[in-house]
């Protein structure tokens, strides 16, 4: 670790990033036990160990800068979630659980790749090359969820990306604005969300699915939470705080 | 030179059941190295490990299995 504290704001932005890799964890440890055949719930399972190991290693970082680990590891309300709203719930098929986390996981990784700071030297690596899997495999099946199911993708797709979007942040947050561009990141967040729009309307160019219906506008500004990278208040459920702090096993607990 | 399984294995990975495997796009061309020991003497085990984005391999010098992430290396675009 360096000596430095991070800038201010990058505590929160990296809190984001590791917030939303804990529900991406929830999210595909349930798909595991929802996917149309063995291989992709085999997919799911190896994607959920790899995000929660991801969130370690982040949650260690956060610690290091003054996080507290009790609150970290899930002593908190729901609205103190830092996720991508997108992961809050998920009410759908598998489909709708693909369209959700796809994006999402992509999101994530982006932003983690933008970050230019030695604490994150060979950690970014790391988490690119078990990512790498998991963009492959979800743009794959996207692709052929586009050829076969182009209503339910689109549809969910409209829902799920502005919200994906505000976890990137505004639009506005160009190289000139964007408070940690330069201090932490290296890439404005105005332009990985150019990159992320750009990658799925190539990914579906020859399909029927369009992304014109999007809001890409989103998040106004001015709702926008700079701490939780949404504009909504809500966040995950009880029930999902209960499974991801393992309360319920803690009558397992050997004292 | 004989593997845990008691067959020689001195002909590397193309003498193993999985190494029909090593052909797929997705697993890596060469082989690594040992993480214990440093050895390169290792064959491919198993092209899955615990984890679908990892394969195994056992190393002949210290005979222990260990795995390996198939895209070791590899980033996911980011448009950039």
């Amino acid at each position: 670790m360096s000596d430095d504290e991070w800038p201010d704001g990058a505590v929160d932005f990296v809190q984001a990033i590791a917030d939303t890799k804990l529900l991406l964890g929830q999210r595909y440890g349930q798909w595991s036990l929802a996917g149309p055949s063995l291989e992709d719930n085999m997919g799911g399972a190896s994607a959920a160990q790899e995000e929660i190991g991801m969130v370690r290693q982040l949650f260690g970082l956060l610690k290091e800068q003054g996080r507290d680990p009790d609150w970290l590891h899930g002593e908190r309300n729901p609205e103190e979630f830092y996720n991508a709203s997108p992961l809050d719930t998920i009410n759908g098929d598998w489909i709708v659980f693909l369209c959700t986390v796809g994006p999402v996981d992509r999101a994530a990784w982006y932003l983690l790749d933008a970050v230019d700071h030695e604490d994150f030297a060979g950690l970014v690596e790391k988490i690119g090359e078990e990512e790498y899997f998991h963009l492959e495999y979800h743009d794959a099946r996207l692709e052929a969820l586009a050829a076969e199911e182009p209503v339910a993708v689109q549809s969910t797709f409209e829902e799920v990306l502005p919200g994906t979007l505000a976890f990137v942040g505004p639009a506005a947050y160009g190289a000139d604005v964007d408070p940690l561009y330069g201090a932490f990141t290296d890439r404005s967040v105005a332009e990985i969300r150019a990159a992320l729009l750009a990658h799925y309307e190539e990914l579906f160019a020859d399909t029927v699915v369009s992304l014109k219906d999007v809001d890409r506008s989103y998040p106004p500004i001015e709702e926008w939470d700079k701490r939780r990278r949404r504009v909504s208040d809500s966040g995950p459920t009880e029930e999902d705080i209960k499974q991801l702090t393992g309360a319920r096993n803690a009558e397992f607990t050997i004292e | 030179m004989m593997g845990k399984d008691g067959n020689d294995r001195s002909g590397s990975v193309e003498n193993t059941d999985a190494s029909a495997n090593a052909d797929r796009s997705d697993v890596s061309a060469a082989p690594p190295e040992c993480p214990f020991c440093g050895s390169s003497d290792v064959e491919l085990e198993s092209a899955f490990g615990s984890e679908v984005s990892k394969m195994q391999f056992y190393c002949n010098s210290c005979r222990t299995v260990f795995e390996h992430i198939k895209f070791d290396g590899e980033r996911p675009d980011t448009g950039r």
